[in-house]
């Protein structure tokens, strides 16, 4: 009884499968790997996309290594915005990518965060030395921007050194908005466009942009895409006024 | 996003139901020659079947890549003959979640088809039963519990893939974005709401599949 | 000759090695655990295979190891009676039974399954199943199962040593009667002396792999 319902399930699958992927002229498509963090405004950003040009938009989001471990093995993507510059490099390096498309097309703010409900927020980064503060968080800078980063920026002050005993690395921003965020360390380091997308957390003290590496998100066309020009588009599109507006109202800044 | 979670959600039952199928079938194949067959190498064999249950998920998905990509050894035949790949595609689910399931269905069967008792067997012989025949007829019913419980491992573990998915599917919204994957996406970016919501349907899913298959479990073949 | 047989076995330190022959009557195995009996029933059933040896049924070659003749234990028409467990639990009496049909026609297999029935006297047992009924009854279905397809050979390996002693004599009595109505050559294997000189014809003698005496039985 159950084996003929399961062969008619899956008859049905196959068949409803076949028939969505068979319909009329379907719009061309590009598929777009994007690096997690980059999710929200990506989503909005391909809806405007979408509505400005005859073109429907698919995302594959993930963590930027494994992004590009896809397309070392000939993921079928079109273009590949990526969080870090070790990444892209890396692809350009195999020849992988159109090197005339890469563009640098938003930049992000490093900041000192701590969760809402602490009663005496800091004033400035020199209190991160005192007694008051027991943990600091940060992104791990062997494997997360955000961290090598972070120790840029610690290490330009001076204080990452003496500050060794109170760090926890985290995997991930994610995972350091979540140690800030439900007070398991009293502050930590990540991105302005983080703090935002938490309720639960906000921004103490804004790291300068001399106080560590260009923190930009770089975005690439793949040499093997077969939509070029509709991926040269979204290109365009993303560095467009318009949508460098839409990225400043998720905490971005603008690359101009 | 209403319609992305029933979307999700149709697709991972669709995915883990049709990787679950084929893994009881080869399961039930492989558990069985494992269980009734001497050979050389067969230990190695046993040890390649079982690593998927071994090594990180996102490790299996980089090796499944690495076979089935657009430039891996089996999948750029495949795309030399008929420009397909199965990277990004739903059937790059259900590969996954077939192959981290595998072992599980293997080890639980094999170990119940060789605990059916021997005379069983050799009485059916005599009786002029072939080996397909007992076989279906003497020792699967009789290891029919360890069978169920392979499948029902099995499914679950198929509906709670992740990190192979991930990598040979990739996580595209309203394309391949399993429950696990969509809920991967909502902690990402916070909204711990819609995450609560998702894994709730998960658990429910898991627990009609579960129920249906205890019932079918006491019934006799 | 029913039967001919001449094996060679080596199992680790242990060596089989018999020759014997029966015509259309009781022949019994008898002699301490562990001294070949069983094995030797295993190779006549071609459920283990000689080292090398020599088998004729009715004298057809079944098993020659010289030739490389060796029919399937499936397609020897032989019947086996193992020693324990020998209904299968998720079947009903009837199913069981049935199973023993192999190859007839579904509605002859089913009279002739109701004849079984009868001839052991199993009516009002059909849809029970093994684990509901006694360990007589429970025999007295295997013995049901394994003649309804006529076999050339019986084989009975202990088929008693479960039962309590009044069950026993009752069986052995069965047992005769089942010699009477089907008409076929037995091998019984038992380390029972009563029960030997009771119901063989001929007692073959095992000893250590080799068969070290004949007697008659009464």
């Amino acid at each position: 009884m159950l084996k003929i319902f399961t062969i008619f399930f899956l008859y049905f699958c196959f068949m409803a499968n076949t028939l969505a992927n068979s319909s009329i002229e379907a719009p061309p498509e590009i598929l777009i790997s994007a690096a997690t963090s980059l999710k929200d405004v990506f989503q909005e950003l391909g809806k405007n996309f979408e509505k400005k040009n005859k073109v429907k938009v698919l995302f594959n989001f993930a963590a930027s290594g494994q992004l590009r471990a896809q397309i070392e093995n000939g993921a079928p993507v079109d273009l590949f915005a990526s969080a870090s510059f070790f990444d892209i490099n890396l692809l350009e390096k195999k020849d992988l990518l159109e090197k005339k498309s890469i563009t640098n097309f938003i930049k992000n703010t490093l900041v000192l965060a701590q969760g809402l409900h602490v009663k005496k927020p800091l004033k400035n980064l020199e209190e991160l030395s005192t007694t008051g503060i027991k943990s600091l968080a940060l992104g791990n800078p062997e494997s997360v921007p955000v961290g090598r980063y972070a120790k840029e920026s610690l290490s330009y002050y001076k204080m990452f050194d003496s500050l060794k005993e109170k760090i926890i690395f985290g995997e991930s921003a994610r995972q350091v908005l979540d140690y800030i965020a439900k007070n398991e360390v009293d502050a930590g380091i990540v991105f302005v466009t983080d703090v935002i997308s938490d309720k639960k957390v906000k921004t103490v003290f804004e790291f300068s942009e001399v106080t560590h590496s260009l923190i930009a998100y770089p975005i690439a066309t793949i040499k093997s895409s077969k939509k070029i020009k509709e991926a040269k588009a979204f290109i365009e599109f993303i560095m467009s006024k318009e949508s460098q507006q839409l990225f400043a109202k998720y905490g971005f800044v603008s690359i101009k | 996003m209403e319609s992305s979670l029933l979307h999700s959600a149709y697709l991972s039952i669709k995915v883990a139901t049709i990787a679950t199928f084929f893994v009881a079938i080869f399961g039930l194949l492989f558990s069985y020659f494992l269980a009734t067959r001497k050979f050389k190498g067969k230990e190695i064999i046993e040890v390649i079947l079982t690593l998927p249950l071994v090594m990180p998920p996102t490790v299996t998905g980089y090796y499944l890549i690495i076979l089935f990509g657009r430039n891996g050894f089996i999948g750029s035949l495949i795309y030399n003959y008929t420009e397909w790949t199965i990277m990004f595609t739903w059937y790059a689910a259900a590969l996954s979640s077939f192959i981290v399931s595998l072992p599980l269905m293997i080890k639980t069967t094999q170990a119940s088809i060789e605990s059916v008792d021997k005379t069983m067997i050799d009485s059916a012989y005599m009786l002029g039963h072939s080996e397909t025949e007992t076989a279906f007829k003497v020792i699967f019913p009789l290891a029919k519990k360890g069978i169920i419980a392979g499948i029902i491992l099995s499914f679950a573990r198929a509906i709670g893939e992740f990190g192979a998915t991930l990598m040979l599917a990739g996580n595209i919204p309203g394309k391949t974005d399993t429950m696990p994957l969509a809920i991967y996406g909502l902690t990402s970016s916070g909204e711990w709401g819609k995450a609560h919501m998702m894994v709730l349907i998960l658990t429910l899913i898991s627990g009609v599949f579960l129920y249906v298959a205890n019932r079918f479990s006491k019934r006799n073949f | 000759m029913a039967v001919s047989a001449k094996f060679l076995k080596k199992f680790n330190d242990f060596k089989l090695d018999v020759e014997f022959s029966m015509g259309n009557e009781t022949l019994v195995f008898f002699g301490p655990s562990g001294a070949g009996k069983s094995l030797t029933l295993k190779l006549l059933s071609g459920l283990i295979c000689p080292d090398q040896g020599i088998l004729k049924i009715n004298d057809q070659e079944v098993f020659n190891s010289e030739s490389k003749i060796n029919v399937r234990p499936q397609d020897r028409s032989i019947g086996y009676v193992f020693q324990n467990h020998s209904l299968f639990p998720h079947m009903t009496v009837e199913q069981n039974i049935l199973f023993g049909a192999k190859g007839a026609q579904k509605s002859v297999a089913y009279f002739e399954m109701k004849e079984m029935l009868h001839t052991f006297h199993l009516e009002s047992l059909e849809k029970k199943y093994p684990r509901e009924i006694s360990g007589g009854q429970e025999q007295r279905v295997a013995l049901a199962m394994t003649l309804i397809r006529k076999p050339k050979l019986l084989l009975l390996d202990e088929p008693f040593s479960a039962l309590d002693n009044h069950l026993r004599t009752t069986m052995r009595e069965s047992l005769k009667e089942v010699k009477e109505k089907f008409n076929i050559p037995i091998i019984f294997v038992t380390h029972d002396e009563g029960e030997a000189n009771f119901l063989g014809n001929r007692i073959l003698v095992f000893k250590n792999g080799k068969i070290i005496e004949e007697k008659k039985g009464l």
